[in-house]
């Protein structure tokens, strides 16, 4: 038997009832994760992308234990989490982090980055005396920060600045599993390759996996060993992070490509848009079938009726939607005549 | 990779600015404030000092009674014949002490019942939200009148009843703070890192929270000493000869219109305190957050 | 053909605790009828505060420009009305958030009726037909019971239709597009730009689109306007900029957005973070961060750009004057 993976999440739901007091009765379920399963191996990234209200988030909360999910499990190095003793996931919530979209709310603004850095060093004892001072010097160094940023409070920093103490933070607690929720969405342009590659950087020199949470395609694409498409609290298309967005076959993934702007005019004038209509529906009480039926253009009787399995579509590739054997031809994304980019030009 | 390292802000003058120590300079150059804090420590001076600076022993005879205000006596005498001046002098000394001992009464208590309700949410909150709503039902001047009641009159009791009055304004005050904070970010992240629940409502939430409560402190120290004033004119507070500025106002009532002063200076007294301690509150509340400061 | 709007020497200064702080310096640049300009940059670049004084929904007194020239009539010296019926009217403003922008205790139609009636002298029906016929043109479904809606009973998505609806009642000849589409998902977003584009081409309206995001640029834009620290620092036509950028920081700019369509690397990154605008640099604001500084870059600020004439496409950069010699 192989060795289990670092995380496994199987058939996870997260379901919030509606309504809350006792007077109201309930009105319906919010199902913001509805049965996902993925796993993935120490040292790699697993990119989660979809649009707001699909799940992401609340997903990757769950993981890290902010969120109790409904049912399902989630493993962490063959045990699962739900199953063990109070003692033991107080002792396992130091291997899984998590790092904040927001650089603003996300330090304590009344502790200086020293306080902030030895803090989880010092609960778990991971150094001693004065160990704990070299560490933080240590963790500085590893998100480019100067050693005086010690001394000083969040306010001083700018939000890529703060970013890196968030990142150090985690890093502290020496975690073999980081949760980025959306790490560079709040961030300029110049700022976020900064950030990126830092996340990089980290990983290649000390082997943390990364569950990495996004909106934003090129972000997810370029830091993604492998991508999760989500809708509506499911993953309904994965592959490779190199080749997902160009062999992509689920209705919706598809549209999401179409819709994503490419920052060259070029390319720009000859791209066919696919206008989604409406709004995404909402995870209350979603509908039955496929989740994305009632917007997608291509949708056939059977989509509405029964849910499509993210079924295997080639090497390292799952697709859930029943015409997955047609959508390039349905649903083209470059107009007609343009030459297909594959990116060999770069 | 060098050329990616974050530069630091730069100048010396930014060097080690805490959020308290912003907001602590943001206070003192707050104008009503500064009114404030000057009229503060002259009457923290003046009972501190009491036995040196007034002129007489606040119980001493010195005069005839009913005295006007002279040059020997600069406040007059009262109607057992007492040196005013002195007895208003020794007066600040239970006033401010029962000011700041019924505020830590209602203050301790209170916070900490909001901080493990807004915390801990649930059954505990549920209990201690209807306990905090019901005892906010009653107006907290009938609460303490229940509670001088309940153990009889005297200083000490007041101190208790007007504390105890007010646990339920700390508690939902604090209550609310900790409920904002909670879902704060760095709150989750202190929860991911390894704190427990205490480390984690003492050293994240309490720190970021207390701002509002500390204003309301010291808005309630003036309000503690004027219903302390009022329950002692009652005569259900310090019982004579004490030197207490309500009981002080109520022994001069008889005779104002022929001898004003007796129930008038006293009376001021309580008044420029209670304008003290509200002027420092609002310089506290535009220092702790600064979008409620006219521009 | 004369520009819509032309803009020279525009001066943003706010007053501050700690000093006077130039949001914007010597911002000229021409928008001509039916044209989408870009202006692009990062926080705190100065690209909203630019099209905000043009408004005059600045703090009295904080902007200062030489001239600014809308529809052959001269702005800096209108009064504050005569500026609220240019708004509006002639100029459409569409924000980032119609949350704010929108008055939450109006209906939908009531805040339209309300700029016929109060532009146009429309009587209170023919209000209500023009607003109907302005939500079916913003593609509003059932436009009639939207009428009746309120802001908060709106997706994001339908919010921001309804903010485009009242920006364009009056069928105003120019369009300030603030970030309209930051806050909604990639999806919703293209439906906007879409409807923006369609409203353009209907209504041959200019459109000044400012944005951080050079993926929606490119799609939309005719020229682009590049911010940095309170100046423009390229200006041109869209492909040329995108093509072969002049100055550092819009190439740097350019080569950090991460591409979802390429096999390339890592985005590469500008090092360091914007200059705080209460101590930029002497000469260029961007030396820091440059990789071509050099010392002539401390000593003057560059070459100004020059914004008449047939648009060019120029940057602010010495290394612009550099490559002319040389060829």
């Amino acid at each position: 038997m192989t060795a289990p993976p670092l995380l496994e999440v199987a058939d996870l739901r997260l379901h919030f009832p509606l309504g809350g007091g006792f007077a109201f009765g309930r009105r319906g379920t919010v199902k913001a994760v509805d049965g996902v399963d993925f796993r993935l191996e120490a040292g790699r990234t697993l990119g989660l992308v979809g649009e707001s209200g699909c799940g992401k988030s609340t997903l990757g909360r769950a993981v890290v234990g902010l969120e109790t999910p409904t049912s399902g499990s989630v493993t962490l190095g063959g045990r699962n989490l739900a199953a063990r003793s109070r003692a033991e996931r107080d002792a396992d919530r130091r291997r899984m982090q998590m790092i904040f979209q927001d650089p603003f709310s996300s330090l304590n603004p009344r502790m200086t980055v020293g306080q902030t850095l030895a803090e989880p060093i010092r609960l778990h004892g991971l150094r001693e005396g004065p160990g704990v001072a070299a560490r933080v010097r240590e963790l500085l160094g590893l998100v480019d920060l100067p050693e005086g940023a010690r001394d000083r409070y969040p306010h001083e920093f700018s939000g890529g600045q703060r970013q890196r103490i968030g990142i150090a933070r985690a890093l502290a607690c020496e975690p073999e599993l980081v949760v980025c929720d959306e790490p560079v969405s709040a961030l300029d342009v110049s700022i976020q390759a900064q950030i990126m590659r830092l996340l990089k950087r980290l990983q290649d020199e000390l082997g943390v996996a990364y569950l990495f949470i996004g909106h934003e395609l090129g972000v997810v694409r370029q830091v993604s060993d492998e991508i999760a498409v989500m809708y509506l609290g499911q993953i309904v298309e994965r592959g490779a992070g190199r080749t997902l967005f160009r062999e992509a076959r689920h209705a919706y993934t598809r549209a999401l490509i179409s819709a994503a702007p490419i920052p060259d005019p070029r390319l720009e004038r000859l791209r066919r848009r696919i206008i989604l209509k409406g709004d995404p529906p909402s995870p209350i009480d979603p509908p039955s079938g496929c989740p994305f039926a009632g917007r997608c253009p291509v949708a056939i009787p059977r989509c509405h009726a029964e849910r499509p399995p993210l079924e295997r579509f080639g090497p390292d590739h799952a697709v859930a939607c029943w015409r997955a054997g047609e959508t390039p031809e349905l649903l083209p994304i470059l107009a007609q005549g343009a030459p297909a980019r594959d990116g060999t030009s770069g | 990779m060098a050329t990616e390292t974050a530069e630091l802000p730069a100048g010396p003058a930014v060097a080690r600015r805490s959020p308290g120590r912003i907001a602590l300079r943001r206070f003192l150059r707050h104008r009503s404030a500064q009114v404030g804090l000057v009229l503060l420590t002259a009457w923290v001076v003046l009972a501190v000092f009491a036995p040196w600076i007034a002129p007489y022993e606040p119980n001493e005879l010195v005069s005839r009674a009913r005295q006007a205000p002279s040059a020997d006596h600069w406040l007059g005498t009262d109607h057992l014949g007492r040196d005013l001046l002195s007895r208003v002098i020794h007066g600040a000394r239970i006033s401010l002490v029962l000011g700041f001992v019924s505020v830590i009464f209602g203050l301790v208590p209170g916070a900490t019942l909001g901080l493990v309700a807004g915390y801990a949410g649930g059954r505990v909150d549920a209990v201690i939200s209807r306990l905090i709503d019901a005892m906010l039902a009653f107006p907290s001047i009938i609460l303490a009148l229940i509670i001088i009641a309940t153990l009889g009159p005297g200083i000490l009791n007041v101190m208790i009843a007007v504390g105890v009055a007010s646990v339920p304004e700390y508690a939902r005050l604090m209550r609310g703070q900790v409920l904002a904070a909670r879902t704060q970010p760095y709150v989750e992240a202190a929860w991911l890192v390894g704190n427990d629940p205490a480390r984690i409502m003492g050293r994240h939430i309490f720190p970021n929270a207390n701002g509002p409560l500390i204003v309301f402190a010291t808005l309630q120290v003036g309000n503690a000493i004027l219903v302390g004033a009022g329950l002692s004119f009652l005569g259900l507070g310090a019982q004579p000869p004490t030197a207490e500025w309500g009981l002080m106002s109520a022994e001069g009532r008889d005779v104002l219109a022929r001898a004003w002063w007796i129930s008038t200076f006293p009376g001021l007294a309580i008044l420029s305190v209670v304008v003290a301690f509200n002027l420092v509150g609002d310089g506290l509340r535009d220092a702790v957050d600064p979008r409620t400061r006219p521009a | 053909m004369s520009a819509l709007l032309s803009i020279r020497d525009l001066e943003v200064t706010f007053a501050t605790e700690a000093g006077p702080l130039p949001a914007v310096q010597g911002v000229s640049l021409d928008v001509a009828p039916g044209e989408t300009l870009a202006i692009v940059g990062e926080s705190g670049s100065g690209k909203s505060v630019t099209m905000l004084s043009l408004l005059g929904l600045l703090p009295a007194g904080a902007a200062r420009a030489r001239q600014v020239v809308f529809d052959g009539q001269d702005i800096t010296a209108l009064d504050e009305a005569r500026l609220r019926g240019l708004r509006g009217r002639e100029i459409g403003i569409v924000f980032q958030d119609p949350m704010t922008s929108l008055n939450p205790v109006l209906t939908v139609g009531r805040q339209l009726t309300e700029m016929f009636e109060l532009h146009q002298g429309l009587s209170r029906g023919a209000a209500r037909a023009a607003a109907v016929e302005t939500l079916s043109l913003v593609g509003m479904p059932s436009p009639k019971e939207r009428m009746a809606t309120y802001p908060h009973q709106l997706s994001g998505g339908m919010r921001q239709r309804a903010m485009i609806a009242i920006a364009v009642a009056c069928r105003p000849k120019l369009l300030i597009a603030d970030e309209p589409t930051t806050a909604l998902d990639v999806t919703i977003q293209a439906q906007i730009l879409d409807l923006i584009a369609r409203i353009q081409e209907e209504l041959g309206m200019g459109v000044i689109m400012i944005s951080h995001d050079l993926g929606v640029v490119a799609g939309v834009a005719d020229r682009i306007a590049v911010m940095y620290a309170g100046r423009i620092v390229e200006i041109g036509p869209i492909d040329a900029v995108f093509d072969a950028p002049r100055m550092p920081y819009t190439s740097g700019l350019l080569a950090s957005v991460p591409r979802y369509d390429l096999d390339a690397d890592m985005p590469r990154s500008i090092p360091g973070t914007p200059p705080d605008p209460l101590a930029r640099p002497s000469g260029c604001a961007f030396r820091p961060r440059c990789a071509e500084a050099r010392a002539a870059c401390a000593a003057s600020p560059p070459p100004a750009l020059r914004p008449a004439g047939p648009p060019p496409h120029e940057a602010a950069c010495i290394l612009v004057g550099e490559e002319r010699e040389r060829t």
